[in-house]
Order: C-alpha cells, then sequence, then structure tokens
C-alpha cells in the first residue's frame, strides 16, 4: 500500500495546482519575465502605434531626416570599427594576462557603464574640444578636427565596454594550452594571436558588434555634450519641438529596428561556444 | 644528450627539480601536484623558470647564469597536452598542417598525409578533431607535433583523455613512431607501469623535487623514498624503531613485527621506513619464531587476492595464493631477508 501511494504522489505535472508548469519552468519566473519583456518592448511599440501614414510622411520630408540617418550610421560604424580594433586586443590582455591594476582597468570599462553619457560628452570636450592643448597641437600640424571626429570618439568611448566585456569572457573560454601548443610549434605570439586565440574568441566578437554598433548609433548624452551636430540622428529627435517628437523617435525607432534586423541577418547563426572537446 | 636544471615558484609551490639524461625516451612520473606539467612549461619556455639550464644536445636554449633564453617559438620543442591539443576551428588536416615546418612550404598536402598515414588516420583529413575519438585526437596532435620536426617532443599525459581499452595500443604506437622519427621526447604521466613501459630513463618527480632518478628496473626493485615506494607499488611502507643492525642491513621492529631490511648508517633507536611489495610477504601457519597476526580484509584485486594483517601498531598486506583466510584468522606471517628495504620518508605532508 505505502508503495503504491508513493507512486501516486511523484507524477509529473499530475497535480492540478502545481507552482511548476509541465516543462519545470516555476509560473512566478514566467511572469517576472513577462513584465520585463513589455517593459521593454513597449517603449518601441509607442511611438511607431503613433506613426500615422501621414505623420510619417511629414517627419521624414524633413529636410535633415535622409542626412541624419546616413550620419548616425556612418559614424556609429567608425566608432565601433575603433571599437574593435582597440578593445580586442585589451580583452585579450584582460583575460589572459596577470598584471598589477588589471582589476582597476577591468573596474574602469565597468565605470564608464555607469558613468552618465552626458560627462563623456563633456570630457570629451575637455580634452578634445578647441582650444585644447590637444585641439591645438592638432591644429598647428594641419590636422583639421572637425565636429565628426568628436562625435565618433564620444560613441566610441560609450560602446567600448559592451566589447571588452564580452569578449574578454571569449578569451577566457578557451584552453590556454591552445596558444602554448600554437608556441611550441614555432608560431610566434603575433601568429598565435591571429590564427589561434582570435578565431576562438571570434563569436563573442560576433555577439559584441552589433551591441556596440547599436549602443554607437544611440548615444545621445556624449553627442549632444560633444558635438550637438543638428543632423546627427538622436540629436534631432531632441531639439525638434515637443509636438513633433513622437513621430521622429518613431522614425529613429524604425530606423533602429530595421537596422536591428540587419543585423541579425548578418550576425553568426550561433554564437555558441566553441567546446573544443565538444 | 638532455641536461635540465629546473627553479621556479608559482602561487606558493617550489619546483626545483634536475635531471640530465643520454637516453631517448624519458618518462617524469609522480603524483598529482608534483609539479610535472610545470617542468614541462619551463622546458618549453612557456613558463618563466628563476633560474637554471635547458640544455639539449649541443644546443643551449635556456642558462639563467650565461642570460640565454630562447623563445618558446625558436626552440622546436613540440608539446601534447593531455586534453585539447587540437585547434577545434580547423579541420584535422588543417591542425596537422598548422604544425609544419617551413621546408615542406609547396608540399604541404602530401606531407599532411604522410604524417595522419603513419599514425594510422588516412582519410580523416577533412573530419573535425570533435568527431573524432579522444584517442584519434591524440593522435593527430602526435601527427601535427611531429610536422614540426621538433628537436624534442614533450607529452603531457597525452593519453590520459583516450578510452582505456585504446590507451595500450596508443603506447605501442607511440614507440614506433619515435623510432621511426628519433625524436626524443619527455613523457609526464601519474602512472608508473606507463613510465616503466615508456622510459629509458625515469624521473620521479614529488612535492616539486626529483625523489629519485634512474632506469625504470631500478625504481622498481629500489624505490628511494617512501613517495617512490607507493608510486611503483610497493604496497607496505611502514615505520618503526632500528633494534639492531649489521653491515648491510637493519632490524625494524614494529608492533609484533621484526623485519631485516637493507640499509646502511641507521643507528640502533633511530626510526626508520621500510618498504616491502605484498607479494614478497608471505602467509605461513601460525608456529613457533612467526609472529601471530590476525587477517583484518581480505581485497579482491585482479592481480591476484591480497589479505590485510594487523600486526599490533602494524598492518601489512600480503599477496595470497588459493583460497583466503577469512577475515578474524589468526596466521603466521614470513618477510624473507632481502625482501624489505629501508626509504627515506616522506617530508611532511603525505602524497596526493
Amino acid at each position: 500500500m505505502a508503495r503504491r501511494g508513493a507512486t501516486a504522489m511523484t507524477p509529473s505535472g499530475g497535480w492540478p495546482f502545481s507552482p511548476h508548469r509541465a516543462d519545470g519552468t516555476p509560473w512566478l519566473l514566467g511572469i517576472l519575465a513577462a513584465i520585463l519583456i513589455s517593459y521593454l518592448v513597449s517603449p518601441f511599440l509607442f511611438p511607431v502605434v503613433a506613426l500615422t501614414p501621414t505623420v510619417a510622411a511629414a517627419a521624414a520630408r524633413h529636410a535633415l531626416a535622409p542626412l541624419a540617418i546616413g550620419t548616425s550610421a556612418l559614424t556609429a560604424t567608425i566608432a565601433a570599427a575603433i571599437v574593435v580594433l582597440v578593445g580586442t586586443p585589451c580583452a585579450r590582455l584582460l583575460a589572459r594576462r596577470e598584471f598589477g591594476g588589471k582589476h582597476t582597468l577591468m573596474a574602469f570599462a565597468y565605470l564608464t557603464l555607469a558613468l552618465p553619457p552626458f560627462f563623456v560628452g563633456v570630457l570629451l570636450l575637455g580634452i578634445l574640444g578647441p582650444h585644447t592643448p590637444i585641439w591645438d597641437w592638432l591644429v598647428t600640424r594641419g590636422v583639421r578636427v572637425t565636429v565628426w571626429w568628436i562625435v565618433v570618439l564620444a560613441q566610441a568611448c560609450v560602446s567600448a565596454p559592451y566589447l571588452v566585456i564580452t569578449s574578454r569572457v571569449g578569451f577566457e573560454a578557451f584552453d590556454p594550452s591552445l596558444e602554448a601548443v600554437s608556441l611550441a610549434l614555432g608560431k610566434p605570439p603575433l601568429v598565435t594571436f591571429f590564427r589561434v586565440s582570435l578565431p576562438l574568441a571570434r563569436p563573442w566578437i560576433l555577439a559584441a558588434i552589433p551591441l556596440v554598433w547599436l549602443r554607437a548609433l544611440s548615444e545621445s548624452g556624449a553627442v549632444f555634450a560633444a558635438a550637438t551636430p543638428r543632423s546627427v540622428l538622436v540629436v534631432l529627435s531632441g531639439v525638434r519641438s515637443l509636438s513633433n517628437v513622437l513621430p521622429t523617435v518613431g522614425i529613429f525607432v524604425v530606423v533602429l529596428l530595421a537596422l536591428f534586423a540587419l543585423t541579425q541577418v548578418f550576425a553568426p547563426r550561433s554564437v555558441r561556444p566553441v567546446r573544443p572537446d565538444a | 644528450m638532455l641536461d635540465v636544471a629546473l627553479t621556479t615558484r608559482r602561487d606558493g609551490f617550489v619546483l626545483d627539480a634536475g635531471f640530465a639524461s643520454q637516453h631517448q625516451r624519458v618518462v617524469i612520473v609522480g603524483p598529482s601536484g608534483a609539479g610535472k606539467t610545470l617542468a614541462l612549461r619551463c622546458i618549453a619556455g612557456l613558463a618563466p623558470l628563476e633560474r637554471g639550464r635547458v640544455v639539449l644536445g649541443d644546443t643551449v636554449l635556456y642558462d639563467s647564469r650565461r642570460r640565454i633564453d630562447v623563445r618558446p617559438w625558436r626552440r622546436r620543442i613540440a608539446l601534447v597536452p593531455s586534453w585539447y591539443g587540437l585547434l577545434p576551428h580547423l579541420s584535422v588536416a588543417s591542425n596537422v598542417a598548422y604544425g609544419l615546418a617551413r621546408v615542406w612550404r609547396g608540399h604541404e598536402r602530401t606531407r599532411v598525409e604522410t604524417l595522419l598515414a603513419v599514425v594510422g588516420l588516412d582519410g580523416v583529413g577533412g573530419l573535425r578533431p570533435a568527431d573524432l575519438s579522444p584517442a584519434d585526437r591524440q593522435r593527430v596532435a602526435l601527427a601535427q607535433a611531429l610536422a614540426g620536426d621538433p628537436n624534442l617532443l614533450l607529452l603531457d599525459d597525452p593519453f590520459a583523455a583516450a578510452d582505456v581499452l585504446a590507451r595500450d595500443q596508443l603506447r605501442v604506437d607511440l614507440l614506433t613512431l619515435l623510432d621511426a622519427f628519433e625524436t626524443p621526447m619527455i613523457y609526464v604521466t601519474r602512472d608508473f607501469d606507463e613510465a616503466y613501459l615508456l622510459g629509458e630513463t625515469v624521473v620521479v618527480l614529488a612535492a616539486g623535487r626529483v625523489a629519485q632518478l634512474g632506469i625504470p628496473a631500478e625504481i622498481l626493485a629500489r624505490p628511494r623514498t617512501a613517495t617512490v615506494a607507493r608510486l611503483v607499488g610497493s604496497t607496505n611502507v611502514v615505520t618503526g624503531t632500528v633494534i639492531g643492525r649489521s653491515d648491510t642491513a637493519v632490524e625494524v621492529e614494529v608492533g609484533l613485527l621484526r623485519v631485516k631490511a637493507a640499509a646502511k648508517q641507521y643507528p640502533v633507536g633511530a626510526r626508520a621506513t621500510f618498504a616491502v611489495r605484498c607479494g614478497d610477504v608471505r602467509v605461513v601457519d601460525p608456529g613457533p619464531g612467526r609472529p601471530s597476526v590476525t587477517v583484518s580484509r581480505v581485497l579482491r584485486r585482479s592481480g591476484g587476492t591480497t589479505v590485510m594483517l594487523a600486526a599490533g601498531e602494524a598492518t601489512i598486506e600480503a599477496a595470497v595464493s588459493g583460497p583466503a583466510p577469512a577475515p578474524g584468522t589468526v596466521v603466521g606471517i614470513e618477510i624473507p631477508d632481502g625482501a624489505a628495504h629501508i626509504v627515506v620518508p616522506d617530508e611532511g605532508a603525505r602524497p596526493a
């Protein structure tokens, strides 16, 4: 009898008031996730719903809109390229080397995330803006520092942590003995980096690039503070009168979603870690 | 032809080991945490040394006094680790090609095919390492390592990940390969049987130091320290008090036992540790002149049944032929002269 009783108590999902779904997910977690998802989606839905065809056409006709989209995409692309170029070696350094101040350096990557972007812009302006020593030094050497470079640098600055933090995980994820084997096979460190470390960390780096690019594209605080060029898309969304804001934001969101879809098309099918023993 | 002295420190662990060998096949054997892998990495130049030297043939690769430190990628020392040796993003053929020496430029394809055939893996060049069994992956890793025509091959417990059934064949194939390529190797293992099979010179490493160095048979017959004795399979390592001595032996008393063990320079009254293989301990009928001991446990091993014998404060394991006496039985014990010998006791910690 006792055995039959025990069997009846343990069917999977048979209990009518189980706090779990049949696949084992607790309902509570599902509800919490749903709250977050609706919170994430609503800022996109709201302006897009408000974007009636007439309003959209009017907003899009604004002389600056096409230029703004192009400029934003271009500066964000340059910023992302700079971030990948300098951020990847930095991530490799943080992942594989032990050196004094490593944790401080890592903390700075997170601090940049925490810093109000507006401060980043002001800071950049203070370092690179007109009539600062660096600006003057560049000007005396015949280099024309345009406001676009400050926009690019502001975008790079706020988006760099996404690459460093993500690809650092990639460089930590594979067995360091692979690099050792490569060195022992006569491949110098730079060759080993390009032929072993980089390909193995590639899924993480590729996963970080859309993040970096989108973060650079949507950066407003730093761009506002540093440059305020009227044609940058985010600035455009901000400076127009309040009655016009919603459709402009709507256009921005549509463009953003389109670009995001594009990154999904070109993103790797899977960013699963490459398991050497899989 | 190989002469190394390695002194380095890492996270509180001190490696201070040196050995020289004229043989082609050197095996470093020792318990986990003995510093075997670190020693290999130091020889390859992948881990920094505080001082010492690494000399291979006529080539000085490292010498702290002469400030010579050849970079790892210029040493021509290939390394095969126990796991993950292959690049997972490359095909098997590309992995082998990755190791190819420059002289093969223009003939990569033929050379890779030859190397794969030599390790017994024709036709798998297009597969990924993940598609192969662990044993076959290590065969590819060997082909990759040999592709660079290295002056020395370092193998860090390379067959640990392989299936038990495949391991013995891998060892035999490795011997064949080494004969064919005439490449010297240093092989790291935790298994003395493997060291015995593969090594011409065996270096026993324990707690970062060389516990014993010699030819395998010599180490098996006369382990120098308690750790080495346990490693080679002298199951009884017992400490007692010296109660008598002659020129070549001492008599050690422990519990009810008095054992004559080969040794020099042990004063009467001192503590001494001796080792005796369980096969050398005889279980006999109790009688006068033989200590009576109690069977505490019967162990059925594949190599033959043994019994644990409680002899006062000492417990001795002995092999038995025929039916084993039941636990609780009182039996006699005999350890022939010459079967036991004195070993250096472990310093502080027991081996892991």
